[in-house]
């Protein structure tokens, strides 16, 4: 850790914390005062991620990640994120890898404040699924911290069509289909790790092998009440425009053992405003 | 005087063992139960009425005012109010200005000797006229202050004077003597023995005398009817009409725009009084036509009614009362004045300090711009340590001037560093707070100028000095500052270093210029306060010393770290005072420590926010404390100051214990308000995840101030223990309200006990402190 926080916490001293720490800071008390953070070092993690210098933030939200996320799931892929970040971010792309993280401290709240506003009328259970609130809470971190993972992908894709384009104007063809190939890699039958995802409907069942685009279609037509065709068409448009949700949906698909249902297809949902309207539309329904 | 001053060292003095008692044992150093401050007023001839109403309307409205008496000065004040309070705190100065006053002296008193507040205001009130005699004793190797007072006690028995009151002050002088009578022949026979009677020897340095009359007797008399009718009402009153003797007879100066000469003249003339005119300040004297002689009530009639008739012709009156001496003993030396040798003064405040000499054309090497002004702050103050009747009360200054220079010098070449033809460096400490040298000239000047108000207010012997208008502290308050400086001067004699400063005021924080320390005006009456001055005495410790130096390399590993070298020197400063203060005043205990500490920044929160927020210090009291638990105490080890878990749940309890600690001290002095938690609890989390990155990252420089600590030939660690017996003794007797006159080995266990038992605080028991540190300070 450089001293440079050391600086920040002086600079404090005469001028109290900054405008944006102090929002993420907001962000963070509930976590520790309604008990969902009770550890005293994720206390600790979740206490700096606020007053660090950003070189040290993604430092600590790595760390925060490898203590939160649950054990045998996605370990270590915040830290490719961070990497990819940063070359992504130098071309003015917008940050992803810390955003994924507010957007968890910023559910978490939300969550909080309706499970407060619930508590004499409703059982979480009707309105989240689940009866237990670490259930709740573990759900939204997999959904908030990985919806954008498949982003890096959609970059690449653009650049990469870019490129084709580039190419294929200055007769190298060649080179043109190199750059077209990457575009074309979600629907590589042969890729095994992009072909299946293992999934039990109950804990301890057994695991059922699914063909993983045929997955995430169910998924479209079952959770957002959408017919065959239409899914179809729909998730044709994500492959072809290397949707970073659809992609996510299934990075996580093929992480995630148990069923995370709600979380697959509301990552998948997210990038595309109006199925994620209907996403959420179907969850109260639910 | 200042016998430790005069050297440049602070070397602990022989203490007195066994002190003879006397039969005055009782009443010497004894403090009584509460605070009276003396008002002495000048007015605008014709304002005596209205001034002395607004006085009494605002001792009446001021609760904090318990009784209060006005009187009416014949001499260098035209108006004196005693008034008696808790504590020296402003108090009539809350009223705001009032039309007609031109000049004012407050003395900081205390009923001493023996009596009580009672006892004064009952002598004040009983009797028409009463004696106010300022008296600053003389004090040499032969004599100390408790025998001077001894002297003066057997004196007053010898004329058996016997309505008296004794007051004593924290101002230059150490004592106001009040005599009170209805027979103003008598009181002024008394009160002009004091100031020639060779029995008086050496023990009275100087007097500064006013007769004064209850205003009471003179309240209701019209000034604005007819001279005859002043006359009558005055006759009326039984002690004033009475023929002043022939041996005593009063004059008046006055001081007139000449167009009023005639007037005035004719009026006296009138009067049936002498007039003659004067070549000086004043213009007229007035003196008793002794053919004639006359009442104490036609004198005053006629002084009254003038003061009101001529009140925007002249500018002002000073009544004198004048004895005729005789003198058949000294016959003879006039006879041999010739052969006689004069004897030499028999105070050391006579003693001649070596000034600061000095080349402007150095200052302005050094100081650019401001350099004049550097030069004209250092000409005044060799004046005044040339002035041998004041010298006295700027001696403790002497050595800072040699200090500026030596400063002023150092940052030259410092900043110049080896390039030799460089021009004059703008900036000094190039890796610290940046601050051009002019500035840290004019600051030093600045120190000098503020040092010399602080000590002008109060001194009598000197009409230009009778007070200082600028002074922050309106009172005189020598004595007090002397005894603050005996802390800095015994902690740094100790370490074998000396020092060169002194004590100054400026509200409300403790703080320092290199050498000059400055106080809160607060802690010139409280020594529960003096505990801070270890913190600033740190500072000066470290310029000594120079741990947190930018070629150690510690220092330069850490600074490299941060973008603002500046604010990382100042804060590791603060550390290692902070940890200064620990160890030199607390002994080890913690606890006591850092109660005391947060109890005074609760009560001066809302001002000291503007400087530093409460917070810093809670992260430097978190450093006194790992750093005690781990190099102290040894109850941790490397491994868990380097632990981030260990240390966050540690700044968390820390956070929690100090919040606790503040509202239960606000909740008990009744501070405590209804509104939210503050923001340090609020957020503690985040503080407590920034000092464990702090902390972390200070354990090599905490090794290295332990091993330089602990390699020091000197005592600089107290390991838990008090060391001086003799000063618990001192602190039991101070505890009772006795002056402690046999010195102070350990100044820093006399505070230790006073801050143990800081919750039952009272005047008494501090100016008792206040006296004794005093006494240490001018002891031969």
């Amino acid at each position: 850790m450089l001293l440079s926080s050391f600086y920040n916490i002086e600079k404090r001293l005469t001028s109290g914390f900054f405008s944006e720490q102090r929002a993420e800071m907001n962000l963070i008390k509930p976590l520790f005062e309604n008990n969902i953070i009770k550890n005293s070092k994720e206390k600790l993690l979740f206490s700096k991620y606020p007053i660090v210098t950003l070189a040290e933030k993604g430092d600590v939200l790595c760390e925060i990640m490898s203590l939160m996320w649950p054990e045998g799931i996605i370990k270590n892929q915040y830290e490719l994120l961070r990497n990819f970040e940063e070359f992504l971010t130098a071309i003015g792309k917008r940050d992803h890898f810390f955003h994924q993280f507010l957007v968890y401290l910023l559910g978490v709240n939300l969550i909080e404040l309706i499970l407060n506003k619930i508590k004499s009328t409703t059982k979480p259970e009707d309105i989240f699924g689940f009866k237990n609130k670490k259930d709740i809470y573990l759900t939204w971190l997999m959904a908030s911290c990985f919806h954008d993972f498949g982003y890096p992908y959609q970059e690449a894709s653009a650049i990469s069509k870019k490129l084709s384009e580039l190419y294929s104007g200055m007769d190298m063809d060649n080179l043109a289909e190199q750059f077209t190939t990457l575009r074309s890699t979600l629907n590589n039958k042969h890729d095994y790790n992009l072909v299946f995802v293992k999934i039990s409907e109950e804990q301890n069942a057994e695991m059922q092998i699914l063909l993983i685009h045929h997955f995430l279609l169910e998924l479209i037509e079952e959770y957002l009440d959408i017919d065959t065709d239409t899914a179809l068409k729909i998730q044709n448009d994500f492959i072809i425009g290397a949707d970073h949700g659809y992609v996510s949906s299934i990075l996580l698909c093929k992480s995630v053992i148990n069923s995370h249902l709600y979380t697959t297809t509301l990552i998948l949902a997210h990038n595309a405003p109006n199925l994620l309207y209907r996403t959420c539309e179907r969850a109260m329904e639910f | 005087m200042v016998c430790i001053l005069l050297s440049p060292f602070f070397m602990p003095k022989s203490l007195e063992v066994g002190r003879v008692t006397t039969r005055h044992d009782n009443k010497i150093g004894s403090v009584g139960d509460n605070a009276i401050k003396v008002a002495c007023l000048q007015v605008k001839p014709g304002y005596e009425k209205d001034v002395a109403k607004f006085l009494d309307k605002a001792c009446e409205r001021d609760k904090r005012v318990k009784q209060h008496i006005l009187v009416k000065g014949l001499g260098f004040y035209d108006i004196i109010v005693f008034y008696e309070v808790d504590t020296f705190e402003y108090h009539l100065s809350d009223y705001g200005p009032t039309d007609g006053i031109t000049a004012s002296n407050s003395l900081l008193c205390f009923p001493y000797m023996g009596t009580n507040s009672n006892d004064t205001f009952k002598m004040l009130n009983k009797f028409a006229f009463t004696g106010i005699n300022m008296i600053k004793l003389a004090t040499n190797e032969n004599i100390s202050i408790d025998k001077s007072e001894e002297k003066l006690l057997n004196y007053i028995e010898d004329k058996k004077i016997e309505n008296y009151n004794i007051l004593g002050t924290i101002g230059w002088n150490e004592i106001i003597l009040l005599i009170g009578d209805n027979d103003i022949q008598k009181l002024s026979l008394n009160m002009l023995s004091l100031s020639y009677e060779e029995k008086l020897e050496c023990f009275i340095e100087k007097t500064f005398s006013i007769i004064s009359i209850r205003y009471r007797i003179i309240r209701n008399i019209d000034v604005k009817k007819d001279l005859a009718t002043v006359k009558r009402k005055l006759s009326k009153v039984p002690s004033l009409n009475k023929k002043i003797p022939e041996d005593i007879f009063p004059s008046i100066m006055i001081s007139s725009h000449p167009s009023f000469y005639n007037y005035i003249n004719s009026y006296w003339i009138y009067c049936d009084y002498t007039t003659r005119d004067v070549l000086g300040v004043n213009d007229i004297l007035i003196t008793n036509n002794t053919k004639v002689p006359k009442t104490w009530s036609h004198f005053l009639s006629c002084l009254l009614y003038f003061r009101y008739k001529f009140k925007d012709k002249i500018f002002s009156t000073s009544t004198l009362l004048n004895l005729r001496k005789k003198i058949p003993s000294n016959e003879a030396y006039i006879k041999k004045f010739d052969f006689m040798d004069i004897p030499s003064p028999c105070s050391t405040t006579y003693k001649a300090i070596p000034i600061c000499k000095f080349k402007t054309s150095s200052l302005k090497k050094y100081f650019g711009t401001k350099a004049h002004f550097v030069a004209n702050n250092l000409f005044s103050l060799n004046s005044l340590l040339q002035n041998s009747s004041i010298r006295g009360v700027f001696n403790d200054m002497a050595f800072y001037p040699n200090s500026i220079l030596k400063i002023g010098k150092m940052y030259f070449e410092e900043a110049q560093g080896k390039k030799r033809k460089a021009k004059r460096p703008k900036q000094i400490y190039p890796w610290r707070r940046p601050v051009s040298i002019e500035d840290a000239g004019l600051r030093m000047a600045n120190a000098i100028t503020e040092g010399i108000q602080a000590r002008s207010y109060g001194i009598f012997t000197d009409l230009d000095h009778p007070k200082s208008a600028y002074s922050r502290i309106r009172g005189g308050v020598q004595r007090a500052i002397l005894a603050t400086e005996v802390i800095p001067h015994s902690i740094m004699s100790k370490l074998r270093y000396n020092w060169d400063g002194f004590i100054s005021i400026e509200d409300p924080k403790f703080t320092h210029i290199n050498e000059v320390i400055k106080i809160p005006s607060e802690a010139l009456w409280r020594p529960e306060l003096w505990w801070a001055l270890y913190h600033e005495t740190g500072h000066v410790f470290l310029t000594r010393v120079n741990w947190v130096s930018e070629n150690e390399k510690i220092i330069k590993e850490l600074i490299s770290e941060t973008s603002r070298p500046d604010l990382f020197f100042n804060f590791l400063e603060e550390l290692v005072a902070e940890l200064f203060g620990y160890e030199i005043g607390f002994f080890g205990n913690y606890d006591l420590y850092l109660e005391v500490l947060l109890e005074y920044l609760a009560d001066i929160e809302t001002t000291q926010r503007k400087y530093v927020d409460i917070v810093a210090y809670f992260l430097r009291i978190l450093f006194v404390k790992i750093f005690s638990l781990r190099f102290i105490e040894n109850k941790i080890n490397d491994d868990q100051w380097n632990d981030e878990e260990y240390l966050y749940k540690l700044a968390l309890a820390h956070i929690t214990e100090c919040h606790d600690i503040i509202k239960n001290h606000l909740d008990k002095s009744g501070k405590a308000t209804e509104l939210d938690e503050p923001n340090y609890i609020m957020d503690k989390y985040f503080w407590a995840a920034g000092w464990v990155i702090t902390l972390k990252k200070l354990f090599n420089f905490a090794k290295y101030l332990n091993s330089k600590i602990e390699n020091m030939p000197y005592t600089f660690r107290s390991n838990g223990k008090v060391i001086c017996a003799n000063d618990t003794l001192a602190y039991k007797q101070i505890n009772e309200g006795k002056v402690w006159w046999s010195g102070i080995e350990c100044p820093e266990a006399v505070i230790y006990e006073l801050l143990k038992d800081r919750h039952n605080e009272t005047i008494k028991r501090s100016i008792a402190t206040i006296l004794s540190f005093w006494n240490y300070a001018v002891m031969p």
